[in-house]
């Protein structure tokens, strides 16, 4: 084992990285830090597959699935799985028999009076919906809900949860040192033999999920129609959480498909970073994950976005104050300009010296709040600007006002003063990125699965500040322009 | 100390009752005996002792006084070149006078954001953001907190920089005025974001506006707020008797000490710190359900009634009472119904006021679609009354004394708060070793002692069930509940200068 472990440490300035690195049989790649900080440690299991690689009409599939990794397993959250598996497949013909009922319904084609298809009948929704509950009933007798977060919880566990992105799905935990062998148990238990029971009763709560961040949510309102006018082609224009007619046909064999396909060890990494043996540590991983079987990974082929020729703009009604979006396509994460577009981003919007602070926040005081940023991804993204006008201005005055704070920019590029606080915040942001084991896990997860290489949490801070006032210049004049924007702005509907 | 591994005696002992109890609960959720062959074979896993206790007073934390009293909390820990400085002021909502409500909040980031005698607000900012370092005040109900971020290379600079906020802020006008105005647009959106204005409701409903904490700022009483007035604040408040101040990270105690000698131990001030009283709180029940109309598909549910202060002798047991009720995540009550069994809410639980000086609120609180809010209300208000009339098996209230005993080293894992910790609660009048002996309290607690306590301090006749969402649906489908009120809200009507 001593030999497979490779140890490297990286220095940024008084910064070391102590990072062990192994990749197991089945391509399971394995990242380990140990740090005596505390006596705890945290980790974090990232599946390289998000809501860019599911189907069209599937939408939402990839954070529906996060959430039924919670569900238990063959041997956790049941009393006997051999006789909930009937039940789950009855329930799933139901579900199916419902989705297709609702649409007949709402099919002005096929009055049901006239041709009522056998088995199609929309009277039969109240007797199918008994049936569910039937079903549902007896299945409660096997289930015990919640044991998976009841088991984790009860031996210590804090910051239990999971996140679905565009280019990602990850596990998180932290747990205090000494139950290490638990968490490899539970992980590599769930990730081999889920059961994703309770599945619709858990549609339900990811619907109430999109109502409460985008339905009575304005800004969330508000971002997705910009994201899904922004982009025309590719599914980064989908919100990760799904469209609501998507998530009604969203059944558990999709689910099942989904976690066949894309969860293989060759597609994940792990990390974990606290007081651990780094030996020993290892030994546990290749026990537990190491017998999972690797398999070939599809193809998936992402439509690609063309390039944007001209201006686009859209507006939503909500009962709510007005704001403004603004998104301009970028290049993907690595590439040479997205570095000098991150600085530009924290010249432009980072801190109360930051330019919009100063000249629109302060100085004109037409706005409330203006956040800047561009969100790290595989393909090629946005830059944003989120903002609020301070009434009676309104989001046109502060669009245009933006528009001018940009135009200094093009015009008279930035000054050494403001590239060198960027510098200093980026070797600062790095040391506070160590304080806690959890977020030091989830930096090093991230690079490991966006770059390859976990180091590019530092290449990348090493590329930063290699950024000159002339690149900042050229990347505002070609990317910040009118024609490869969007504009979204929320204007109030009158108040009943 | 070793509480993990007596923790893990606590976990065969429940192994063993569970199997010679099969049988289940009444109806509700469902019963916490249960368990799968997988939960019984990690009940049987023995874990490596963890030789671990809270950080102490008088042992990795030193308490020292300044010359001139400001009370210092150190707590070393040199593994990252950083070095953070927390600091509460006696001070905040509690003291604002009913007028002029918002202004400590104002005042306590005026301080920092004025700029002071010497440095100009945009020289001050200049200053910090070059360093990469932030110092921000902000206003608490009882304390305004002082935060200090740094690289430890800038500390003596960031420790004078400090020290000149603290004793020289200069209150610049022209920042005033931009804070003011933010509030305005604050106030104007307040009704955009539903969790924010059910919460602003409820507390508003039960204090009331003869209390601080009931009293939101308005368009009047944000306009009132002078240069003066933050003047006053500043010098009532701000001053060495009423300040303790800690420090966590990358410092050596004696040159730290010497430095904050240096920038505050010669600040002195007239007579004593004198506090303004704070009115009572009128515990008066408002049962009832009010409605807050806002045309939207998802209604925001807070139900509930008044908590206790932090010197009630129970409670620890009322803060267990709540873990299983709606404040443990995953495995409460209200969680495993209304989210996990009924699909009816992805956010959902309680809490509990046990910490404030003056008695909390306790509230239910749920996000539901609206066709299902009635539904939502009727399950809650069923835990809420299953606390009182039902006992509480053994092995839930086992599990989730478990969980707190194990997850415990969690809330010290980071020196900064952990040192927070342990000056708050010499600034909140408990005593030292509080942390010490806190996991035996919660073990002490019995199911018999929680049903008394849910008894007492759980009251289904006191409960308002305040909702924001689309009154006209709501109306019909809630009137079940009790006689509707409306609160109107403020439809955005503030002022433009």
């Amino acid at each position: 084992m001593l030999s497979t472990l490779i140890a490297y440490s990286v220095r940024a300035q008084e910064i070391s990285l102590d990072v062990r690195e192994h990749t197991l049989k089945n391509g399971m790649k394995v990242l380990i830090l140990p740090r005596k900080n505390s006596s705890t440690f945290s980790a974090y299991l990232r599946f390289k597959t998000g809501s860019v690689h599911e189907q069209a009409g599937k939408t939402g599939l990839s954070h529906m699935l996060e959430h039924m990794m919670f569900k238990g397993t063959r041997s956790i959250g049941t009393l006997d799985a051999e006789a909930e598996e009937p039940i789950l497949e009855k329930l799933d013909q139901l579900h199916r028999k419902i989705s297709e009922l609702r649409e007949l319904e709402r099919s002005p084609f096929q009055p049901p009076a006239l041709s009522p298809v056998e088995g199609k009948d929309p009277s039969r929704l109240p007797a199918l919906q008994k049936e569910i509950a039937e079903a549902t009933a007896a299945q409660q007798q096997f289930i015990v809900p919640n044991e998976f977060w009841e088991i984790y919880r009860r031996q210590g566990a804090v910051g239990l949860n999971a996140s679905t992105s565009r280019d990602g799905t990850q596990y998180f935990v932290s747990f205090p040192s000494n139950r290490l062998e638990l968490w490899a148990l539970l992980e590599s238990d769930r990730i081999t033999h889920p059961i994703f029971r309770e599945f619709y009763t858990e549609r339900e709560v990811v619907k109430e999920e999109r109502r409460q961040r985008y339905e009575a949510n304005p800004e969330g309102a508000l971002s997705e129609a910009l994201i899904a006018m922004a982009f025309t082609a590719h599914p980064y224009r989908n919100p990760i959480i799904g469209w609501p007619s998507d998530l009604d046909r969203l059944f558990r064999p999709d689910a099942l498909r989904h976690f066949r396909t894309f969860y293989a060890p060759n597609n994940a990494v792990v990390v974990l970073v606290g007081d651990l043996d780094p030996e020993r540590t290892l030994r546990i991983i290749e026990e537990q994950f190491g017998s999972i079987p690797p398999q070939p990974l599809p193809e998936v082929q992402v439509t690609q976005e063309p390039p944007q020729r001209g201006e686009r703009r859209v507006s939503v009604r909500f009962d709510a104050q007005p704001r403004v979006m603004i998104g301009y396509h970028v290049p993907t994460t690595g590439h040479p300009d997205n570095y000098a577009l991150q600085v530009a981003t924290a010249i432009m919007g980072t801190g109360r010296t930051s330019r919009f602070y100063r000249g629109l926040i302060d100085g004109k005081r037409l706005a409330a709040s203006i956040d800047v940023s561009v969100s790290p991804l595989r393909d090629p993204g946005l830059l944003t600007i989120s903002a609020t006008p301070r009434a009676p201005h309104t989001p046109d005055e502060l669009e245009s006002a933006i528009g001018v704070e940009i135009e200094r920019l093009k015009a008279g590029g930035v000054t050494d003063r403001e590239l060198e606080q960027v510098r200093n915040q980026l070797e600062a942001d790095l040391v506070r990125s160590l304080r806690s084991n959890a977020s030091l896990a989830a930096e090093l997860g991230n690079a490991q699965a966006m770059a390859g290489d976990w180091r590019y949490i530092l290449e990348s801070r090493k590329r930063l500040k290699a950024v000159t006032a002339e690149d900042v210049q050229r990347v505002v004049k070609s990317y910040l322009t009118t024609d490869n924007r969007t504009v979204a702005t929320l204007l109030p509907t009158q108040p009943r | 100390m070793d509480t993990l591994t007596r923790a893990f005696g606590a976990a065969i002992l429940i192994a063993g009752l569970i199997a010679g109890s099969a049988a289940a609960e009444e109806q509700g959720a469902a019963p916490v005996e249960r368990r799968s062959a997988g939960a019984e074979r990690i009940g049987l896993m023995i874990f490596p002792p963890l030789f671990w206790r809270p950080p102490a007073v008088g042992d990795e934390v030193e308490r020292r006084t300044l010359s001139n009293g400001i009370i210092i909390y150190l707590y070393p820990d040199r593994t990252l070149p950083l070095l953070d400085l927390v600091g509460l002021i006696r001070g905040g909502r509690l003291y604002d006078p009913g007028e002029k409500a918002g202004l400590a909040r104002v005042a306590a980031a005026q301080i920092r954001a004025g700029g002071t005698t010497s440095i100009a607000p945009d020289a001050l900012n200049d200053e910090l953001e070059s360093l990469a370092a932030s110092l921000e005040l902000s206003a608490g109900d009882e304390a305004l907190e002082v935060r200090v971020n740094l690289l430890s290379r800038h500390t003596e600079r960031g420790v004078k920089l400090l020290a000149d906020v603290l004793l020289r802020p200069a209150f610049d006008a022209g920042q005033l005025e931009l804070a003011r105005g933010r509030l305005l647009e604050e106030l104007r959106r307040r009704r955009d974001n539903p969790t924010e204005l059910l919460h602003k409701e409820f507390a508003a409903l039960h204090y009331t506006d003869r209390h601080p904490l009931g009293l939101e700022p308005s368009e009047t009483s944000l306009r009132s707020i002078s240069r003066e007035d933050l003047i006053a604040f500043h010098r009532r408040y701000v001053r060495p008797d009423n300040l303790m101040l800690a420090a966590a990270g990358d410092f050596d105690k004696e040159s730290l000490v010497a430095l904050l000698e240096q920038s505050l131990g010669s600040w002195s001030a007239n007579g004593r710190s004198s506090l303004p009283p704070v009115p009572n709180v009128e515990t008066t029940a408002k049962p009832g359900v009010y409605l807050i109309d806002r045309p939207i598909p998802q209604s925001s549910i807070s139900i509930g009634h008044f908590g206790v202060d932090r010197t009630n002798p129970d409670r620890q047991a009322i803060e267990l009472m709540n873990q299983l009720l709606g404040g443990g995540g995953f495995t409460s009550r209200i969680t495993k119904r209304v989210r996990s069994a009924e699909g009816l809410a992805y956010s959902v639980g309680s809490r509990f006021g046990t910490d404030g000086r003056q008695p909390g609120l306790f509230q239910v609180i749920a996000l539901t679609r609206t066709d299902g809010t009635a539904r939502a209300v009727g399950a809650i208000l069923d835990e809420i009354k299953r606390l009182r009339d039902a006992p509480v098996p053994a092995s839930e209230l086992d599990a989730a004394k478990e969980a707190l005993t194990n997850s415990f080293l969690f809330w010290f894992a980071d020196p900064t708060q952990a040192v927070r910790r342990l000056m708050l609660l010499e600034f909140e009048g408990l005593p030292l070793d509080y942390y010490q002996t806190l996991l035996g309290r919660y073990r002490a607690v019995t199911s018999d002692r929680l049903q008394e306590v849910a008894r007492r301090y759980v009251k289904p006749d006191d409960l308002a069930i305040v909702v924001v969402g689309d009154a006209k649906a709501l109306e019909p489908a809630l009137s079940s509940f009790g006689s509707i009120r409306k609160i109107p809200h403020q439809a955005p009507t503030v002022r433009t200068p």
